[in-house]
């Protein structure tokens, strides 16, 4: 009996505390876990066995031994398994508290919002002192309570500095609540130049009489802005009697040299496109006003049918400008044209793959409009791409919002690839030669190389699964995963192992990632075989990045140069 | 090519970039300009304005806060993968020390609105900017306990 409790009980107690506790635990968690474990799961399991002992009857058969120990393994067993549990929700809050992730979830909790909230939150707008501020209310009246969004805005709008009033006004016209015309006509006759011109083509394009009295005058106006915007707003509104005035005055202002004139023009036609002046917009697609050549692009791109090859011809163009306004626009543009066959990745693929930040961003924005539409198409592109991170990123975010039928099998799809990419790229990682002499370099840059895209892949495979599962437990992961800390990684990593439907993928990953910052052998053989250094390259060229494709290269002019 | 993978090999030594893959050097390197000063020349002096930063590739280069130029008195000498002229790029103060060209040097120069704009880019060479600029106060430091 003695030996039971201390050869087999207490070790049983003792080592699966502490292997819950501490294997995952910071340090400085450590010595509560102790603490824990000496002084409630010791004493614990002490009065279990005493417990075992004193109800044990004198000279009890030796079955009654054995079956007790049964009770208690299955009783051991079933505390384990419960644990466990509670271990991967602890570890779960914990990586929770320690990293910064986006959940969802709470905004679809908080629903629709009633009137009374909404004109509360309009209320916050009155504070906004940045255009950006009051954007991000205006949005989130937008999303949360869309039925009374513009009321609750126009409700503020009269108490609004001017430069937000320009603003928001756009937004007012789009969702056009109850007598809006009268409340931005009275607000306009404050005196702020720029507010009376926006105010005026939004009130000429939905016919407002005490506008349209105005609008003879506007045309003659020396201000060219004012005169844009009115004729804009005309030509929108349709009325018969001024829309040949106000093509004419919009025709002249855009052949004027004066840059203020065809800015103005250009201006107004960029807040609201009109296909009949498309003709006079070409030549300022290629103007040397950066401005200029963003607002031609735009107002083309709104405007009608285009011929694919001029379509190709100045997108193409527009995408090698060395303006990142430019070339941002250039995507978006892209994005509008209801050309034929406009699914053009090659756009897109550069657009995500722009050194500017902004640029990526716009491509990221519109890459849906690039992207397939159903199911078919979505696998050979899936089949057919090549490893470019930044185009694949784009497609499983766009991919997993669709309403494609399959697509939670397409990005288990995409997901099994990149985990085989990443193996593979260890593989050859680790099994290629370390030169001496000049070629080492090139094979240490080809190694490292190789180490950032399997960790790419990995990442992709982690984009994928947040993608699959939207709960905030997979965000804190990816966000542990993600992070520098090691500590912190190997938490989140035990907390997905932890995972129900997750758990084998990510036992999975633990090697890759292990093989990935900490350069754990994998143990496999490369595609090719081992020792096949010009099969490796080969599929380097097949299977890895353009970059990656750049070193493989330079490392077999390497080897051809000293050999 | 060859040459364009060379230099992001050097990139991959420098500390300032320490944070950024080889990927993203590779897309940095065209926005470098290929610069040369033989031994004895000055690459800029103290208080002087500052409109470029450089990545030593070849050489040797010593660095004088002394207030006279001209006099050759070095707290600080680096050489090829180590940077300098970054101070005066991210405070816009003048050069706050000189840098005196101890043999024939080669580097690599990126200007401030190019540099503004990388690090708009890959926010991550913040944090490698601050790494190198900590490491080079640390050895100051150390240097100045020595004495």
């Amino acid at each position: 009996m003695g030996r039971i409790n201390t050869d087999g009980m207490l070790p049983g107690f003792r080592n699966t505390a502490a292997s819950f506790f501490f294997r995952a635990l910071p340090d400085y968690m450590r010595g509560r876990a102790q603490a824990l474990l000496t002084g409630l799961i010791l004493p614990l399991g002490l009065l279990g066995a005493a417990l075992f002992l004193w109800l044990m009857p004198d000279g009890a058969p030796l079955e009654w031994v054995a079956a007790g120990g049964m009770v208690f393994a299955v009783a051991l067993l079933w505390v384990k398994l419960q644990k466990n549990e509670a271990y991967g929700e602890s570890l779960m809050e914990l990586v929770g508290q320690s990293v910064f992730a986006e959940d969802r979830d709470k905004a679809a909790e908080l629903g629709s919002l009633d009137r009374k909230t909404a004109f509360r939150l309009a209320e916050h707008m009155r504070q906004a002192n940045t255009i950006q501020v009051m954007n991000n209310y205006a949005d989130m009246l937008e999303s949360l309570a869309r039925e009374h969004a513009g009321a609750a805005m126009l409700h503020v709008y009269p108490d609004l500095p001017p430069k937000l009033q320009d603003q928001l006004l756009l937004r007012i016209a789009r969702l056009a609540p109850k007598a809006w015309e009268v409340v931005v006509w009275e607000a306009a006759k404050r005196g702020d130049a720029h507010l009376a011109e926006t105010t005026a083509r939004h009130l000429l394009a939905v016919n407002f009489p005490a506008a349209l009295e105005q609008a003879p005058a506007w045309l003659e106006t020396s201000n060219p802005r004012l005169r844009a915007s009115a004729a804009v707003g005309l030509l929108r509104g349709n009325t018969p009697a001024l829309r040949t005035r106000a093509r004419e005055t919009l025709e002249t202002l855009l052949a004027s040299p004066q840059p203020d004139h065809y800015l103005a023009a250009l201006g107004a036609l960029g807040a609201m496109p009109h296909e009949e002046l498309l003709q006079a917009i070409r030549p300022r697609l290629v103007d040397e006003s950066t401005r200029a050549r963003v607002l031609a692009l735009k107002i083309w791109s709104h405007c009608g049918q285009h011929e694919v090859s001029e379509a190709r011809e100045i997108i193409d163009w527009a995408l090698a400008d060395p303006s990142h306004e430019v070339r941002a626009e250039a995507i978006r543009a892209a994005a509008n044209l209801k050309i034929p066959d406009q699914a053009d990745l090659e756009w897109l693929g550069a657009a995500l793959r722009d050194p500017d930040y902004r640029v990526r961003r716009a491509g990221q924005a519109c890459a849906a409009c690039f992207l397939p539409k159903d199911q078919a198409a979505w696998a050979s592109l899936v089949a057919a791409n090549k490893t470019d991170f930044e185009l694949q990123a784009a497609m499983v975010s766009v991919l997993a919002v669709s309403d494609i039928e399959n697509r939670i099998d397409i990005l288990n799809q995409m997901s099994g690839r990149h985990v085989r990419l990443a193996r593979d790229k260890l593989l050859i990682m680790e099994n290629l030669p370390s030169p001496e002499g000049a070629s080492s370099e090139a094979f240490s840059l080809l190694r490292q190389v190789l180490r950032e895209e399997a960790h790419r892949h990995l990442d992709a495979v982690l984009q994928i699964l947040g993608c699959l599962d939207q709960s905030s437990q997979m965000s804190y992961i990816r966000a542990g995963l993600s992070s520098r800390d090691k500590n912190l990684w190997a938490q989140a990593m035990e907390s997905a192992m932890q995972l129900k439907h997750e758990g084998r993928l990510f036992r999975e990953l633990v090697t890759l990632f292990e093989a990935v910052r900490e350069g754990v052998s994998l143990g496999g053989e490369p595609p090719g075989g081992k020792h096949a250094l010009a099969a490796w390259m080969a599929w380097c060229q097949e299977f890895g990045s353009e970059w990656l494709t750049k070193c493989a290269c330079y490392c077999l002019d390497s080897k051809k140069e000293v050999s | 090519m060859s040459l364009h993978v060379e230099r992001v090999l050097l990139l991959t030594k420098v500390p300032l970039f320490s944070y950024l893959r080889t990927d993203q050097l590779s897309r940095l390197v065209p926005l470098l300009e290929p610069v040369a000063w033989p031994k004895g020349e000055r690459v800029f002096d103290k208080g002087d304005l500052g409109l470029e930063f450089y990545i030593i590739t070849a050489g040797r280069i010593g660095i004088s806060v002394d207030p006279d130029p001209s006099r050759p008195v070095f707290i600080n000498e680096l050489k090829a993968g180590d940077c300098l002229g970054e101070m005066a790029l991210i405070d816009n103060e003048p050069r706050s020390a000189t840098a005196h060209v101890l043999e024939d040097t080669q580097a690599l120069a990126l200007d401030k609105e190019k540099l503004h704009g990388v690090l708009m880019t890959y926010p991550e060479l913040g944090i490698g900017m601050m790494r190198a600029l900590s490491q080079r106060l640390r050895a100051i430091n150390s240097s100045a306990i020595k004495k």
